[in-house]
């Protein structure tokens, strides 16, 4: 099965209508989804897209310049705090006020409109990245990887502690453990056939809204890896000397990856932060962090359609297969319980079974299972493919062409 | 040969560098001179590739100063010196062993490609034209090196046989027109026959106009190719001239020569 596999990515790398074609019909497939789903289902998949955009985001920093970083949840939090702090009544202006369209100050707080807000955010959290990088990305590997989990930890610490009658003595900026609730919706849009009215209970305008960041990231994304910097990115995390010899700024280029790394995050903390209408420190703790970057090692580690891929299959499990895998097991039980001595009794032990608190071990297993079974990842990168998988059939009759001409001392 | 009037293209003066107690370079004054090409040679451990480092700015001199065309590039970091238009390439191979041939030539054009972060992700047609015209550059100086290495060019760098490897490192260094080109041992781990024509290719390149800087452990390489020569040995100068003046300077052959003067 992991043969026909290759076979099938590499069939959609190497023929590029295939591979149009393909692109294609996953994008109209996506548009068309909510069409087939339920209210329930696109929230799910609204979910998914939010967490695409991290693995998207966290690809850049692990996969394309080979930075370890283990607290990206923290710039998460940056850009869901930036849209809920600028996007609610949270901080009441008292003194003036002040209306337009694209930014509404007065005693109900802050409003800026969220097509503002999806630069800004970006913005902002690009700005800790580099305030965050700057000092520390001339450590490697596994130092460089120990001071980014201390990101992720303090960020929401601060959060956390910044909020109404904080020690510092400062004014409440974040409403610390309290959260942040009411956070502005998009304005409503009204473009010809187009008539999303974003609210809580229809997840559609959402889920379009999100398809097509998601969409223009990965276009940006493609850019960037095919460019210059996607270059340079590569050529550090082979060879570091190397690269430095080759005119290429080592510091100044990681710092990039890590600044468009926090940029793509800004996105999904505006999208999660708006969507739910509610911020809190606890969603962004180290679990956070370690979710996303299972997402782009699962996925397949550099490759863009790996992390959309792992980015999916994760938010997925965690958010409604396991649940469904649990009830299974439960209606499984129910079904036996119904039957003959022995087997009744398997059904009773099934239905005691506490398979929802068991769902972080069955989530442990397939992930296990799945590394097992594919190590370079659901989609690998073909370079990486390459680097793990040397003796494909292509490269055997590679090598044996060089055996020949080094034997013929053909130049 | 080389012409005395000439302004040196690189200077080194009182150039020292220290690792803890060692001296690895001891004062050392040398210069290379437009459009020559000069070779560093000594025995093992005379501090030939330290004197590399120093240039192409792997760590900066203790003490001590180099001047390239005239400024100070002493202290400057690797890329910095790489934008000032010198070059190198590795005793032990650094290539990008995970990159296509082509990607690896395209990193050495990197100096001298002007992009920018917006450019790069909104590709208008001007940052198309000019990756392009880079891609069409690193062709170019594939084919110059070897027609073989241009063939090849979406294969996999580490896949290369070894000589390819080596033309592949010196594409790198070549692709961006450095006006010193430096090369640290190019035809060590070679066979006598892949090394002449090796050299044979750095002549016709310097023939293009290129100042060469060479460290070479092959003393009948070294010879044949080289306009001078500066001796180290323990991180000192002890001879300097042309191949002949060289070949007859009695420390030369007492320290270096002594055990090889017989079989040159």
């Amino acid at each position: 099965m992991a043969a026909r596999w290759h076979a099938l990515t590499d069939a959609y790398h190497d023929t590029p209508l295939l591979r149009r074609f393909a692109v294609l019909l996953v994008v109209v497939l996506a548009f068309l989804f909510p069409v087939f789903m339920g209210s329930v289902g696109v929230d799910d998949a609204t979910f998914a897209e939010v967490y695409v955009l991290l693995a998207l985001g966290l690809n850049i920093v692990v996969g394309f310049a080979g930075l370890l970083d283990l607290g990206y949840a923290a710039f998460f939090a940056i850009g869901a705090y930036t849209a809920a702090l600028l996007a609610s009544s949270h901080f009441a202006v008292n003194r003036t006020s002040f209306h337009s369209l694209l930014l509404t100050v007065g005693p109900g707080g802050i409003h800026v409109n969220f097509f503002v807000l999806i630069p800004l955010s970006a913005l902002v959290a690009a700005f800790f990245g580099i305030l965050f990088g700057a000092p520390t990305l001339r450590l490697r590997g596994d130092y460089l990887a120990i001071v980014t989990l201390g990101f992720g930890e303090i960020v929401p610490k601060v959060v956390e502690n910044l909020g109404d009658g904080n020690s510092l003595g400062l004014p409440n900026i974040t409403n610390g453990v309290n959260s942040i609730t009411g956070v502005d919706s998009p304005p409503n849009i009204d473009l010809g056939p187009i008539h999303w009215t974003f609210q809580t209970n229809d997840p559609r305008p959402w889920y379009y809204l999100g398809l097509i960041i998601v969409i223009i990231s990965v276009i940006i994304i493609y850019r960037l890896r095919d460019s210059r910097l996607g270059r340079s990115w590569v050529a550090i995390r082979e060879d570091e000397i190397a690269a430095a010899h080759a005119g290429i700024n080592i510091t100044g280029t990681r710092l990039t990856a890590f600044a468009l790394g926090a940029a793509f995050s800004g996105f999904g903390g505006l999208l999660e932060a708006s969507r739910l209408a509610n911020v809190s420190y606890d969603q962004f703790l180290f679990t956070v962090s370690v979710t996303i970057l299972t997402m782009v090692i699962l996925g397949g580690i550099g490759s863009i359609p790996g992390v959309i891929v792992g980015g999916i299959v994760i938010a997925y499990m965690t958010q409604t297969w396991l649940t469904t895998v649990a009830s299974w097991v439960h209606s499984l039980g129910d079904g036996l319980h119904k039957g003959p001595e022995p087997v009744s009794t398997i059904g009773a032990w099934l239905q005691s079974l506490p398979v929802t608190s068991a769902k972080p071990m069955i989530f442990g297993i397939i992930l296990v299972g799945i590394m097992l079974l594919r190590p370079a990842g659901l989609w690998p990168e073909q370079r990486r493919a390459r680097e793990l998988h040397p003796d494909t059939e292509k490269t055997l009759e590679e090598e044996q062409a060089e055996l020949y001409t080094v034997r013929t001392g053909e130049i | 040969m080389a012409e005395p009037v000439q302004p040196p293209m690189l200077e080194t003066r009182d150039l020292s560098r220290r690792f803890g107690g060692l001296t690895a370079v001891g004062g050392l004054n040398f210069e290379v001179r437009l459009g020559e090409i000069l070779s560093l040679i000594g025995p093992n451990g005379a501090g030939k590739t330290t004197v590399f480092n120093l240039i192409s700015g792997i760590y900066p001199p203790t003490s001590g100063e180099i001047l390239f065309q005239g400024q100070s590039i002493g202290g400057l970091k690797p890329d910095r010196v790489r934008r000032r238009g010198i070059s190198r390439t590795f005793q032990t191979l650094r290539l990008f062993d995970n990159m296509s041939v082509l990607e690896n030539v395209l990193v050495g054009y990197h100096s001298r490609l002007r992009s920018n972060l917006i450019g790069d992700m909104i590709k208008p047609p001007w940052v198309t034209r000019a990756e392009h015209e880079a891609v069409e550059r690193a062709r170019s100086t594939l084919e110059a090196l070897s027609p073989r290495l241009l063939s090849r060019q979406e294969f996999r760098a580490g896949d290369l046989a070894y000589a390819d490897r080596r033309l592949l490192e010196l594409a790198r260094a070549l692709v961006s027109e450095p006006s010193l080109l430096m090369l640290d041992e190019p035809t060590a781990g070679m066979n006598p026959t892949e090394a002449a024509e090796f050299m044979q290719r750095i002549n016709r390149i310097h023939a293009d106009g290129y100042t060469i800087l060479l460290i070479e452990h092959n003393l009948g390489v070294v010879m044949g190719v080289s306009h001078r020569i500066v001796v180290l040995d323990y991180g000192e100068k002890i001879a300097e001239g042309t191949p002949e003046e060289v070949r007859q300077d009695e420390r030369v052959i007492e320290a270096y020569l002594g055990r090889k003067a017989t079989a040159t």
